[in-house]
């Protein structure tokens, strides 16, 4: 009762303090700037307090709670018992406002220092009011009683429930989500996405006080570490997915995935453009558009995961949430929107007239190759978000559904990628302003050779097939190659600091790099590997080891780990693929993780499909009328006669069937032997009835009835042979797998790695920067501020030039 | 500034008469069994898998045959170049992606639709008797 009653006191204390801050900025009325400033506080604390109460109804088990009910269970352990706070909707709403609060007391701290506090927190709080607008809408301390109401559950009945604890049990967190990456992934993605939400507000308050400047400089350090947070969200989701949920890959441009990469990709060409409007006044319009749009992406993405309209196209897609939300978010991203554009419209005049660029935007300057670099960052934005939302589109107007093939990403993103990479290269060589256009072709020529050997030697190997990705491959070489050349030099001058953009675009060239070689050369090969039965493919022998049962202290589910020994020449590993059955979907269906081998160059991906044993005695597969040899003794003959349905016909509505075949059992001597086998079919396994034959010393068992309506005489029946002469011993494993071999994945890894470190590195110089430099210098000095990073790529080339 | 203008409205137009190219290029319509066998195109059917105990695996060839029944009620055989695709048995409808080929729909992908994908099974206050 009390975290409901706070979940609304949430609400009405961040209207109290919307209302707080608008009056502060409106009529510069400093009393009410203090108490929103403190109904702020008071804000957050309540969040901490409401989150704790839910932590504490997850950590006792307190099911009363839909909430709890519905993503947690005794059997949940730490720490996937905490990460249950966010397994659902309401949770990671929670969460989202939480972290949100977190981020509004920074931009307090921090716009108190710059004078701008009333404005901008007019703006920033509209979000938390969103939130909390939307906890109370989707409650995560709505009780049973309330949330099932509609199917006659009462207050009394779940207390009768109660008595017996056994029935007094949560359904569980989906065992897929039971991995430590969850603890990140989402915490990650909300923190990101929380920051985005900081420029948006400085960019309005910017507008609003017809600063038209400041706010770049302000919120750099907010962009840069958004795309920072926001880019390692995304990255954890790529390892979670190839790392466990077994998809084969680290991004399959799932809606869901893309519609977490449009804000990303927004937000880092707007840190683009921005360091192009700090060093020459342009582009003003350009990063209001752009705040605009990479928060309202973020709200866009929202809507499309958590609204339901995804539902079928994703994988990631929450439950429908019901028509209150769907409507609610969809205020939200319109209201954003309509502020952004309609604020940005009211002071657009304003700003041609006030603004005066510097310097004229030559093709040569630096300047302009970072605006061409941003304008394919954009690009890319709109083609993904184009094909995430075409399918929603097309059923908005009435078309036919339907669903957009991840080919169409991939093609698009072929030349942007190297045209985003080759601007980079380009931007490092020019200067500020304008390049002498001979002497930056004269340096641009060695870096263009060591491309094209590169280029050159990916394709000859036959590492890349086409003549178009070799070109890929060259300008990925081409960016890497003056990225280190910089690196190289900054760190020979001891200048630490200003490495991170040289690293972050040295991580994407070889992540690009990375991703070339691993889709074009990365081989598969569907394998049915049989216990102690070496295998050779892919270059490699796979040899099932057996089966082992782990996680025994665990009775909510049956898990086995299927060891994989995998050998070739020079090395041997074992890969643990794993296969389980949870009470989560009361064991109709097994989870399947994969298991992987990190070699060196390569990784071994084993990811399995089907389990099943392989019976240690003989096995026949007949069709009709056609004889077999019986392989216990060839001097016998077995032939299937007919198909015996009768049984089965006889008691059509039971949910076991009683089949049958007719075989005539022969001999070289002329015996004949004629039999029915049975077995009881109930809809997944045949438990035979075994009909022993002295003659042949042996027992036989209809094991398995393959019926083909279309063609009849083309029915199967698999009949088992047990012998007594035989070593009738355990039965041998079987496990049916796509393996495939990842080359240079590492590559993949350490380009992401590499790049969200260098992005670290820009994130803490930038705010260092941004907090040492007092406001009244940052006015004036706007332009020749020596405190962005990307004042300090000036190369030694370019200095010399200069 | 009224030339930076044309060439960045022209670059926009080239890139999005592109990109609807090949978006109409990438689109795999929903269809039903009997315009997948009308046009031969690669599409998207929405139905039930139906004849249960006839559908196999051929562990061998990696192919999973079953029957699908889209939701106007026809039947049609599906091979799918795969293993059975895990919680088939749960799913409520399920959604194959390839084209028709002779009397079989030959299926690239098999997307589940599970009524409990992110969700446990029964809520708590339907287990009473």
């Amino acid at each position: 009762m009390i975290a409901q009653f706070l979940i609304h006191l949430s609400l009405g204390i961040a209207v109290a303090f919307c209302w707080g801050y608008l009056t502060a900025s409106l009529k510069k009325n400093t009393n009410a700037l203090q108490s929103a400033r403190a109904l702020y506080y008071l804000y957050t604390l309540v969040l901490l307090i409401i989150s704790a109460l839910l932590l504490y109804a997850l950590v006792t088990h307190n099911f009363d709670y839909s909430y709890v009910q519905a993503y947690s269970s005794r059997y949940l352990e730490p720490p996937f018992l905490y990460a249950a706070f966010y397994a659902g909707q309401e949770g990671s709403f929670l969460l989202w406002a939480l972290v949100t609060s977190f981020v509004g007391i920074a931009v307090i701290e921090y716009s108190k220092k710059q004078g701008n506090e009333a404005e901008v927190m007019s703006f920033f709080s509209l979000v938390p009011l969103f939130l909390s607008l939307m906890l109370v809408a989707k409650n995560p301390f709505s009780f049973l009683w309330e949330t099932y109401a509609s199917e006659g559950s009462t207050r009394e009945l779940i207390e009768l429930i109660k008595i017996e604890q056994s029935r007094y049990e949560g359904r569980g967190l989906n065992p897929v989500l039971q991995n430590y990456w969850i603890m990140l992934h989402p915490p990650m993605l909300f923190s990101g996405f929380a920051m985005i939400s900081v420029p948006y507000a400085f960019a309005m308050a910017g507008l609003l006080r017809r600063e038209y400047h400041d706010w770049v400089r302000l919120t750099q350090p907010w962009i840069i570490a958004a795309s920072l947070t926001l880019g390692i969200g995304i990255t954890l989701g790529g390892f979670w997915a190839y790392e466990t949920l077994g998809w084969g890959g680290f991004w399959a441009w799932d809606p869901v995935e893309n519609s977490s990469l449009v804000p990303w990709l927004l937000t880092v060409s707007l840190f683009h453009t921005t360091l192009i409007q700090r060093r020459t006044k342009g582009l003003v319009r350009t990063n209001f558009v752009l705040v605009v749009a990479a928060f309202s992406a973020v709200l866009y993405s929202t809507f499309l995961t958590r609204s339901g309209v995804l539902g079928d196209t994703s994988v990631h897609s929450f439950v429908e949430p019901g028509f209150f939300v769907y409507v609610l978010l969809l205020i939200f991203l319109l209201g954003f929107t309509g502020l952004g554009v309609g604020l940005l419209l009211a002071r657009f005049r304003d700003i041609s007239s006030v603004s005066r660029r510097i310097g004229v935007f030559e093709p040569t300057s630096r300047e302009f190759q970072l605006a061409v670099g941003a304008g394919l960052l954009i690009a890319s934005a709109v083609i993904v978000l184009l094909g995430t939302s075409y399918p929603i589109a097309a059923e908005l107007i009435g078309k036919p559904k339907v669903a957009i093939e991840p080919e169409f990403y991939n093609k698009t993103h072929f030349p942007l990628i190297a045209l985003i990479l080759l601007a980079n290269g380009l931007s490092l060589i020019a200067n500020w302003s304008t390049t002498p256009l001979f002497p930056a072709i004269r340096s641009i020529i060695p870096w263009i050779g060591i491309s094209v050997l590169a280029g050159g030697a990916a394709f000859i190997s036959g590492i890349v097939p086409s003549l178009a990705a070799a070109a890929v491959f060259a300008c990925s070489a081409f960016a890497l190659s003056i990225n280190l050349r910089h690196i190289v030099r900054l760190i020979s001058a001891a200048k630490y600091r200003a490495l991170g953009a040289f690293i972050s675009h040295a991580g994407l060239a070889t992540l690009t790099a990375g991703v070339l070689v691993l889709s074009f050369t990365s081989k598969s090969a569907h394998l049915q590997l049989v216990e102690n039965e070496p295998q050779r493919a892919l270059g490699y022998t796979f040899t099932l080891l057996g089966r082992e049962q782990v996680d025994l202290h665990l009775s909510d589910r049956e898990k086995f780990r299927y060891p994989v020994l995998v050998e070739s020449k020079s090395t041997r590993a074992i890969a643990y693929a794993i296969v389980y059955f949870s009470d989560f979907n009361q064991r109709q269906a097994p989870f399947l993780e994969p298991g992987i081998v990190r070699f060196a160059g390569e990784d071994v991906y084993i990811s399995p499909k089907a389990i099943d044993e392989k019976p240690s005695y003989p096995v026949i597969t007949l069709r009709k009328y056609i004889p077999a040899q019986l392989p216990t003794d060839t001097t016998w003959r077995i032939q299937l006669l007919a198909f015996d349905m009768s049984k089965a016909a006889a008691n059509p509505n039971r949910s076991e069937l009683e089949l049958g075949v007719r075989v005539r059992l022969s001999s070289r001597k002329g015996e004949t032997i004629d039999t029915t086998l049975y077995a009881i079919f109930d809809g997944q396994t045949f438990s035979p009835k075994m009909v022993s034959i002295s003659s042949i010393d042996a027992a036989l068992a209809l094991l398995r009835i393959q019926r083909n309506q279309t063609a009849p005489d083309s029915s199967t029946a698999t009949i088992g042979l047990i012998s007594s002469k035989l070593d009738n011993s355990k039965p041998r494993n079987v496990l049916v797998v796509d393996a495939s071999i990842k080359p240079m994945i590492n590559l993949v890894w350490i380009g992401f790695l590499t790049m969200l470190g260098g992005m670290f590195i820009s994130t803490v110089r930038s705010f260092r920067s941004s907090i040492s430099a007092p406001r009244t210098m940052a006015t004036t000095k706007d332009v020749s501020h020596q405190s962005t990073m990307h004042h300090h790529l000036t190369t030694p080339e370019t200095e010399k030039q200069a | 500034m009224q030339k930076r203008y044309i060439i960045g409205i022209g670059i926009i137009a080239i890139a999005s008469i592109a990109s609807i190219y090949l978006l109409s290029e990438a689109q795999v319509q929903y269809t039903t069994i009997q315009d997948a066998r009308l046009t031969g195109k690669k599409v998207q059917i929405k139905g039930q898998w139906v004849e249960r105990d006839e559908a196999y695996y051929d562990q061998l060839n990696n192919s999973f045959y079953f029957t699908l029944a889209d939701e106007t009620g026809e039947k049609i055989k599906v091979i799918y170049n795969g293993a059975k695709p895990n919680h088939l048995e749960l799913a409520e409808a399920i959604v194959v992606r390839g084209r028709v080929e002779g009397s079989y729909f030959l299926a690239t992908d098999i997307l589940t639709k599970c009524p409990s994908k992110y969700e446990g099974a029964k809520p708590l206050s339907t287990q009473i008797p």
